[in-house]
């Protein structure tokens, strides 16, 4: 049996929304369902209204549903602004002692008070409401809330009654909503994309990382900051972003895998940097985490606005590589990856996110580890005297750690094989030759696009990065209604190898980003000779969906 | 004296140039703190100063203009086991890496700076520079500079910098001898060398540094003395003190990683899945 449900939590910034809407996740996650989770937030810290939804399932989802079944309003205002998402006969619960015929009208505060606690824990008594209203065992709810506040053993106790309190309140009110859960299958973590990819750069053995904290980024320092006594980690808060890279350019010449962090803006001040790991041919991974720009531009949303930035950015001329993952699942995997790639072609390699993967939710089949795949290319000997950039397979130097040989030279100027400045022209000649060889071997390594679908659909819907999930419920929606596409994701978007796009060759091709003016569909036309019939573009901030593509698919408008 | 620290014959400084006096000095240091080529990295961004650690046989990260203290202050980190110094001039580290020296003194990672300061830039042919006195004219600034010179031996003292010294490169010995204690120095060491510069400046000479440079005299001035230091910092002028002008035992940055306190970054072993597998837990 299929199902869905669709919660939304409605507040203030600083109501606690999130603490709920975690808990609330972890709670279905726990129960066996697939979860998707959003937020909308308003670029402040308290006041104005914000909103976590939750869409729960019995198989994987991506984006936010499309209406509401039930509506949790904290700030009194949520019940007329989403009134009109709401499913005929979904509920909203209201902190109020009487309420509509829609409404499940509970006196949270009030509860919260008597069972002890302050207003804030009327979070708690909603918890344990929704759990009742959405059919929730009590055994899966009661242990997660004591192992959430596990720490603290009188907020332990508070919380722990409220919800118990909200629990057995909402069940006396006699509603509830037609969910039923299948029997229990094993939990999945419950995390977003930037979580996610941070576990990944754990298991990538990366050691360093520095940053300066910018929206949607800051996520990934925080979390490995956290990490860095178990690790064994160095994370630094850098100055800027100019420091940031150069300080994890230093760590990687010094002998350690590095990361950096940001978006659009603080990249922008980092690509002097890029261009340096391009000239000393050191390993270096940079996620841009993108939002909407120019400059500032709406700070908590969404947007692939900084693919040709990424894969342009730099003077001069060296290799990169640009890597997109599609979901969270994808976003651990790519973290590894783009470590072993800078670090086997001594390249920058770029992880663009965005906002909707960075912070949405999800329930991906637990990591397993023990697949990663970590290489070590650092040299364990080197032969005496040592040239750092000796010509190699591929244009791929020797890469010794500084203290083992007797010199590691590098040098941002042109320079010989040892790492040491020249002028001459021969062997500039030579090192840009050398730098740019290992181009071909780096795109006969990028995979293939993702693809779901019919192959020979003569319609395709190609995303890249997050649009993925968005991207195949169009398809699965648009196929039920009898209009069969395939639909494409790229994943690793740099470089393009032209071999995996003849399939579209002949088709009908619609690319959908989350940019203006068709980034990807320029990249495809100019480097990958793929005729674009159209595109589909969104721009105002906000995910990409299912509804969206469709709306724009059928009916022909292009933004 | 310099114990494997060997120099290259060519460089790409003007004949007569203080940097040699400088590079000479450097040697000297580091044979005297008894160190090998391969356990030194020197840490250099843009200019001629920054060309110091090509004519010289250790280590070498040559970055980006003003940039070498963040990579200086990573590398310390990484393998806090190597001797990091960084050779920069006043525009590269007053100038263009301003910015990045205010934190490395809050910082205070376990590196010495070493500010090659000729008050003029040489590589762009001879523009004033953040240590150019008031009123020095340049083909840029032809009607002379109208913004005061930054102090940066003053600034160190008020950013607490844990060793601030002034040397100077007409003086080979002692400003060996001020290196080497600097660079003996667990903490951030700034020494703002004072550097005339043959080509392009011809106000701030050796004859011009030679009638006013001095070192007080031994008992005189007390470097752990932050209000006395501060004092000496801003004596400029006629009389121009060198040596130690401030010293202060502060927390070492790379000292504060837990992961830095059984042995060095670089070689710490990958974690293991069982911690991952610990990480992933606290998702469910």
């Amino acid at each position: 049996m299929l199902y869905e449900l669709n919660l939304k939590l409605g507040g203030e910034a600083g109501q606690g929304l999130q603490a709920l809407g975690l808990l609330l996740g972890r709670l279905y996650a726990r129960a066996g369902c697939h979860v998707f989770a959003n937020q909308d937030n308003e670029s402040r810290i308290r006041g104005g209204h914000n909103s976590y939804q939750l869409r729960v399932a019995s198989r994987p989802v991506y984006t936010m549903g499309e209406a509401i079944d039930l509506l949790v309003d904290l700030d009194g205002e949520s019940r007329r602004i989403h009134a009109p998402e709401l499913v005929p006969g979904g509920l909203v619960l209201v902190d109020s002692a009487s309420g509509g015929p829609r409404e499940v009208a509970l006196p949270l505060t009030e509860i919260a008070r008597a069972a002890g606690g302050r207003e804030i824990h009327r979070n708690s008594v909603a918890a344990g409401a929704v759990a009742a209203l959405t059919g929730q065992d009590r055994d899966t709810l009661f242990p997660l809330i004591d192992e959430t506040f596990a720490a603290d053993p009188a907020a332990r106790a508070i919380n722990s009654a409220c919800a118990r309190a909200g629990y057995r309140a909402a069940l006396e009110t006699g509603k509830s909503l037609p969910f039923a859960l299948p029997s229990r299958p094993a939990g999945r973590p419950y995390l977003n994309g930037h979580e996610a990819l941070s576990l990944g750069c754990l298991a990538a053995g990366c050691k360093f990382m520095a940053a300066y904290p910018m929206s949607p980024s800051t996520l990934i320092i925080t979390y490995l900051s956290g990490q860095a006594d178990a690790f064994g980690l160095v994370v630094e808060q850098a100055e800027d972003e100019v420091a940031a890279i150069n300080m994890a350019l230093g760590a990687s010449y010094a002998g350690v895998r590095a990361l950096t962090a940001t978006s659009g803006g603080g990249f922008a001040l980092m690509v002097e940097g890029l261009s340096l790991a391009g000239m000393l041919e050191l390993p270096v991974v940079v996620v841009i985490a993108q939002r909407p720009g120019p400059a500032t531009g709406l700070p908590t949303r969404t947007e692939q606005g900084d693919l040709l930035f990424a894969i342009g950015a730099g003077h001069g001329e060296f290799p990169r590589f640009v890597l997109a993952p599609a979901t969270a699942a994808e976003a651990f995997a790519a973290a590894p990856r783009a470590f072993d790639l800078a670090e086997r072609f001594q390249v920058p390699v770029i992880i663009l996110t965005d906002q909707h993967l960075a912070e949405s939710y999800l329930t991906p089949e637990p990591f397993d580890f023990s697949r990663v795949n970590v290489t070590d290319y650092r040299l364990k000997q080197a032969a005496s005297p040592y040239h750092r950039y000796d010509p190699g397979p591929d244009g791929v130097s020797p890469l010794a750690v500084p203290g083992t040989v007797d010199a590691v030279v590098v040098d941002s100027d042109e320079h010989d094989a040892r790492g040491h400045i020249i002028e001459d022209a021969a062997t500039r000649n030579a090192m840009v030759a050398k730098r740019l060889a290992r181009i071909p071997a780096m795109r006969a390594m990028v995979s293939p696009p993702l693809r779901q679908g019919p192959p020979e659909a003569e319609d395709v819907l190609l995303g890249w990065g997050s649009g993925w999930g968005a991207l195949c419920e169009a398809g699965e929606k648009l196929a039920a209604a009898g209009r069969p596409v395939e639909v494409w994701g790229l994943q690793e978007v740099w470089p393009l190898n032209p071999e995996h796009f003849a399939p579209l060759s002949g088709r009908r091709v619609t690319v959908v980003e989350s940019n203006a003016t068709g980034q990807m569909a320029r990249l495809l036309s100019g480097w990958a000779a793929v005729r674009v019939a159209r595109g589909i573009n969104r721009y105002d901030g906000r995910p990409l969906s299912a509804a969206y593509i469709i709306r724009h698919f059928e009916g022909g408008e292009t933004a | 004296m310099t114990k494997g620290f060997q120099l290259t014959e060519e460089t790409a400084w003007c004949p007569g140039c203080g940097n040699f006096a400088i590079r000479q000095a450097v040697a000297q240091a580091l044979g005297r703190c008894e160190l090998e080529p391969n356990r030194v990295v020197l840490v250099s961004g843009i200019g001629q100063a920054a060309k110091l650690p090509h004519y010289i046989n250790t280590n070498i990260f040559n970055g980006l203009h003003g940039r070498a203290v963040p990579a200086a202050t990573a590398i310390k980190a990484v393998n806090h086991d190597l001797t990091v110094l960084v050779t920069t001039g006043d525009g590269d580290c007053y100038g263009e890496g301003g910015n990045h020296l205010l934190h490395a003194f809050r910082r205070n990672p376990d590196i010495t700076i070493l500010v090659h300061d000729n008050q003029v830039y040489g590589l762009t042919k001879g523009q004033a520079s953040p240590t150019s006195e008031y009123g020095f004219v340049t083909k840029l600034q032809s009607h002379g500079v109208k913004n005061e010179p930054l102090n940066p031996v003053a600034l160190a003292v008020a950013m607490d910098a844990s060793l601030v010294a002034r040397g100077f490169a007409g003086d080979i010995q002692g400003l060996a001898a001020l290196i080497a204690l600097a660079v003996k120095h667990r903490g951030l060491s700034l020494v703002d060398i004072r550097q005339p510069c043959v080509s392009f400046n011809k106000l701030n000479t050796y004859a011009w540094y030679r009638e006013r440079v001095y070192y007080p005299e031994e008992g005189t001035h007390d470097p752990s003395d932050r209000v006395a230091a501060f004092r000496l910092a801003l004596t400029w002028g006629d009389r121009i003190p060198l040596g130690v002008i401030y010293r202060r035992e502060r927390p070492v940055f790379e000292e504060q990683f837990a992961a830095l306190t059984e042995g060095t970054l670089v070689s710490r072993p990958y974690p293991g899945t069982a911690l991952l597998e610990k990480a992933l837990a606290a998702f469910y």
